[in-house]
């Protein structure tokens, strides 16, 4: 880790008894300690990914009525039945070596409510409703895999980004890391917001050009140089560079883990938000399709001959809406995709059971129907990278999951 | 645009849980006005109206006695449960000023003089020189960070809102721009000498405070005023009158632009306060420096052989209970409270109620708050960015304690350093006339960026531990509009649903 780096590092202390003392920063690192050499990367696709619009079932008929016009955007055939969308054709290579898979048609438990923040707890939580999670507390699946495991240290299992996720807090210690404050707005924060100015004419009239003005007060990152920005802030709005700086800002998290994972780290985990695409989600998708592509490119480069020994689990809380809506967008759905990369991926492959498009097949006709829950591939990944028995699996980390079949998708 | 309703539990929950607090407060609430205002018939129409016309939308005047008369809702803290203990709190002790005390204006003209001793020194070309001065502007910076801090603190913990809010009010009546060393040093202690002090007793008394305060007379340059008679212009030639104190008491701190006094009015005020000045143990009155004779001011004479401080005091005593003054306080403060145009009939009757009882504050205060428009067009007013800071930090739970327990970094970006981003130098008023009320100064592109990074970058800090669904009632309060609820329900995680919530119009506004 380099200084600057170190410097802006933060550790998190949460766990039992860890005190910034014994932190591996602190003091020298044990190498022993590592539990296992494979790696995993969890990183949360935040706001709903249009699963059907990544991974579109060009073979389904129904595909294209459904989505007259989504349907028509750049994708790159897959398999003859699937096609990948176009903003993560820098992914194809690894679709071609066999180090990129999907997984159609999953989901949570998570039914019929649709609202991001309770399907996003279910997601990192890992439970099978929302009651077992307000009943069992805070804790996420990944940290109760941690706490089966022996020689866990606080290294062991990083947080990476500003947002401390639900995913690894729990018993077990994990540390976290959030690089200079660069949290920039959705495209969904910034239409709520001009939503909530259209009714305020004081408001209205100063929010066009407030809410560009954020974007770049938030990339410029930290508060004391905030001044001297200002001044050239008019040239920066003109530029609009901001998909640039946000595929940057995804690329310095999957550099931060890729150095994490080659050191005593085996596991890492962040979020990617911006895929609450309720309208023009053509250009919209673009912006968190390209910090995606740029995160897993840039821990394939920085982990070197760990990328074999890795596998990266992409996860959203659910899926979007069949139809496209009278916005060129989609609204918030149930089934899903998941896309997975690494050496560790048996790819080249969409896993999944299809359930078709047609009217009668869709959830409360509207939503891609699940045929599977989407914890069971995290479960399998655990299974086979680090041993983990199903038993527990099935009690501990996802109680009340039933591994009904392995798709074998870890090498 | 989606199928998802909007969440009908939240509005129903909402009903539930306000429907008892309403009942306790509205008898409450009619007693004690029956008991103690003449307003209340008023008052109580205006509760059924809203009754009536809004449905279930009460008229929520504990959350707004917080929002409009305090620095907004707090999870941590009752809201006022009626106007009696607001007013009834303001003559009580001044709680939060001993729990997050300043420095005392001798320790600041202290301060100031080591500061001048050190300089001194190092100009001799002494060894030790560069080292003295040094470790007295470290002095003199601390004492401007632990005044920053504790300012912050008050504002976040107290439970006394309305008495914060009054302290802000006046130290912006009697504006000081705490800009440059002397005035860094010397400005904030006005706040708790003069201002804290006097904030419901008799405004002459407060007028007089400030206006023999050194951080006062310095800003407005007093002690370069010297009687062109005087004594000690006898000896010196190109030695002269400085109007400018004369003129702000007259145009800012008491009638007000406009208010018929004539530029010879001025000039005699300004005769009348020379003798008045200020060194380094702080505001003396020297007759060497006075312009001997009696000045004639607004149609009374003052002063007359003997040159003496009490005639001064005299004059102020008479401008503080002048019917003009009593107008101009009165709109003031009905501008910085309520609306930036309020009714003039409200105007009228707390100018009244002042004047009746000889210029006290408590009066005017509590003509204000017991009049129907003070509770009518809810959120008129936009939270200038302090009061927004602030808020923003009460709504998070966020504690006076947790204000000094910030590291200096993070303290300095969480208070003082986005305000100036949202168009407001902590302390530092462009001018005597302090700042502006209307909402669209504050509200600009630049000033309302300013508002949503602070938004986005506060939210953070709270881990995703909060629901914003939630946040909603807790921040905004039981009438947050339906588009806040939207939004909160739809923002795609809990870090920008508490920062939407934080950067909504309803937020912003009082």
């Amino acid at each position: 880790m380099n200084d600057q780096t170190r410097r802006k590092f933060l550790l998190n202390t949460a766990a039992l008894g860890c005190s910034a003392a014994a932190s591996p920063l602190v003091t020298p690192v044990t190498f022993a300690s590592t539990p296992w050499d494979n790696r995993l990367v969890v990183i949360v696709l935040r706001g709903a990914m249009d699963g059907l619009d990544v991974v579109r079932p060009y073979g389904d008929k129904m595909f294209a009525q459904h989505r007259p016009d989504l349907a028509k955007t750049d994708a790159i055939d897959l398999d003859g039945f699937y096609g990948m969308h176009g903003g993560l054709s820098d992914l194809s290579p690894l679709w071609d070596q066999g180090q990129l898979a999907f997984a159609h048609s999953v989901s949570t438990p998570y039914r019929n409510k649709r609202s991001h923040f309770d399907g996003q707890d279910l997601l990192e939580a890992g439970y099978a409703s929302l009651d077992e999670r307000r009943r069992m507390g805070t804790s996420g699946w990944l940290n109760r895999m941690l706490t089966l495991v022996p020689n866990v240290e606080t290294e062991t299992a990083y947080a990476v980004g500003q947002d401390d996720l639900l995913l690894l807090q729990g018993d077990a210690p994990h540390a976290s890391w959030a690089p200079g404050r660069s949290l920039l707005m959705s495209a969904q924060g910034q239409l709520l917001l001009n939503r909530m100015y259209e009714s305020d004419p004081l408001f209205h009239a100063s929010a066009e050009v407030a809410i560009e003005l954020t974007e770049d007060l938030m990339a410029i990152g930290d508060m004391d140089g905030m001044m001297d920005e200002m001044d050239s802030m008019q040239d920066q709005m003109k530029a609009n560079n901001q998909a640039i700086k946000l595929a940057k800002r995804a690329g310095a998290l999957a550099e931060f883990a890729a150095d994490r994972l080659n050191e005593d780290s085996r596991i890492a985990a962040f979020s990617i938000g911006g895929w609450d695409t309720h309208r023009n989600q053509k250009v919209i998708i673009q912006k968190p399709l390209s910090q995606l592509s740029t995160a897993i490119l840039t821990l394939r480069e920085k982990l070197g001959a760990n990328w074999d020994k890795t596998a990266v689990l992409c996860m959203t809380e659910f899926g979007r809406t069949v139809r496209q809506n009278g916005t060129q967008g989609t609204d918030h759905g149930t089934g899903g995709a998941m896309l997975m990369a690494g050496g560790a991926i048996r790819g080249g492959k969409v896993y999944g059971k299809w359930p078709g498009l047609a009217d009668e097949n869709l959830f409360n006709n509207r939503d891609l129907m699940p045929t599977a829950d989407v914890r069971s591939y995290g479960a399998i990944a655990m299974r086979h990278l680090f041993g983990i028995a199903p038993n527990d699996l099935e009690r501990v980390v996802f109680p009340g999951l039933d591994i009904v079949d392995d798709p074998r998708f870890i090498l | 645009m989606q199928t998802q309703t909007f969440p009908n539990s939240v509005s129903r929950d909402d009903t539930q849980t306000a429907a008892p607090r309403k009942a306790v407060f509205r008898v409450g609430f009619r007693n004690h006005m029956a008991r103690n205002f003449d307003g209340q018939m008023n008052l109580f129409r205006i509760m059924l109206m809203y009754r009536e016309t809004l449905g279930v939308m009460v008229l929520q005047i504990d959350e707004q006695a917080a929002i409009r008369f305090g620095f907004g809702l707090s999870p941590n803290q009752p809201n006022p449960q009626d106007l009696s203990s607001v007013l009834a709190q303001l003559n009580g002790v001044d709680t939060f000023a001993i729990k997050f005390p300043l420095y005392s204006t001798d320790q600041g003209l202290n301060a100031l003089s080591d500061f001048a001793a050190a300089r001194k020194v190092e100009k001799t070309g002494a060894a030790d020189g560069a080292a003295m001065v040094k470790s007295q502007k470290k002095i003199v910076r601390q004492l401007s960070q632990q005044t920053y801090r504790n300012l912050f603190a008050r504002a976040v913990d107290s439970t006394d809102g309305f008495r914060e809010r009054l302290s802000w009010f006046w130290t912006d009546h009697f504006s000081v721009s705490a800009r440059g060393r002397k005035l860094g040093v010397l400005m904030p202690t006005m706040i708790d000498s003069a201002i804290r002090p006097n904030l419901s007793g008799k405004f002459s008394d407060m007028l007089m405070a400030v206006n023999l305060h050194p951080a006062m007379l310095e800003y407005l340059d007093q002690s370069s005023s010297i009687g062109p008679n005087s004594d000690f212009a006898q000896k010196r030639k190109n030695k002269g009158l400085n109007e400018n104190l004369a003129r702000e008491m007259l145009e800012l701190h008491t009638m007000g632009v406009g208010g018929g006094y004539s530029q010879t009015d001025v000039r005699e005020l300004a005769e009348l306060l020379t003798g008045l000045r200020v060194n380094a143990k702080g505001v003396r009155y020297n007759p060497v420096f006075a312009e001997p004779g009696t000045e004639y001011i607004l149609g009374k004479s003052y002063g007359g052989e003997e040159e003496e401080l009490r005639h001064i005091k005299q004059f102020l005593r008479d401008i503080s209970v002048n019917p003009i003054t009593a107008k101009h306080l009165a709109r003031k403060l009905a501008v910085h409270f309520i609306s930036d145009m309020p009714s003039e009939d409200l105007i009228e009757h707390m100018a009244d109620k002042y004047l009746a009882s000889d210029g006290n504050l408590h009066e005017i205060y509590s003509a204000m708050l017991s009049h129907t428009s003070a509770w009518e067009t809810p959120r008129a007013k936009v939270k200038q960015p302090f009061d927004f800071v602030v808020s923003v930090h009460r709504a998070l739970g966020g504690s006076g304690q947790g204000i000094l327990a910030l590291k200096r970094g993070r303290f300095n970006s969480q208070t003082h350093v986005p305000m100036r981003l949202m168009g407001q130098n902590f302390l530092q008023p462009d001018g005597p006339d302090g700042w502006p009320e209307d909402g669209e100064h504050w509200i600009t592109p630049a000033g309302l960026a300013g508002r949503v990074q602070f938004a986005m970058q506060m939210a953070e800090t709270m881990d995703g531990d909060v629901d914003p669904r939630a946040f909603v009632t807790q921040a905004v309060g039981r009438d947050a509009s339906k588009d806040i609820h939207l939004a909160a329900a739809r923002a795609e995680s809990k870090i920008e649903g508490l920062a939407l919530i934080l950067a909504s119009p309803d937020f912003n506004r009082r």
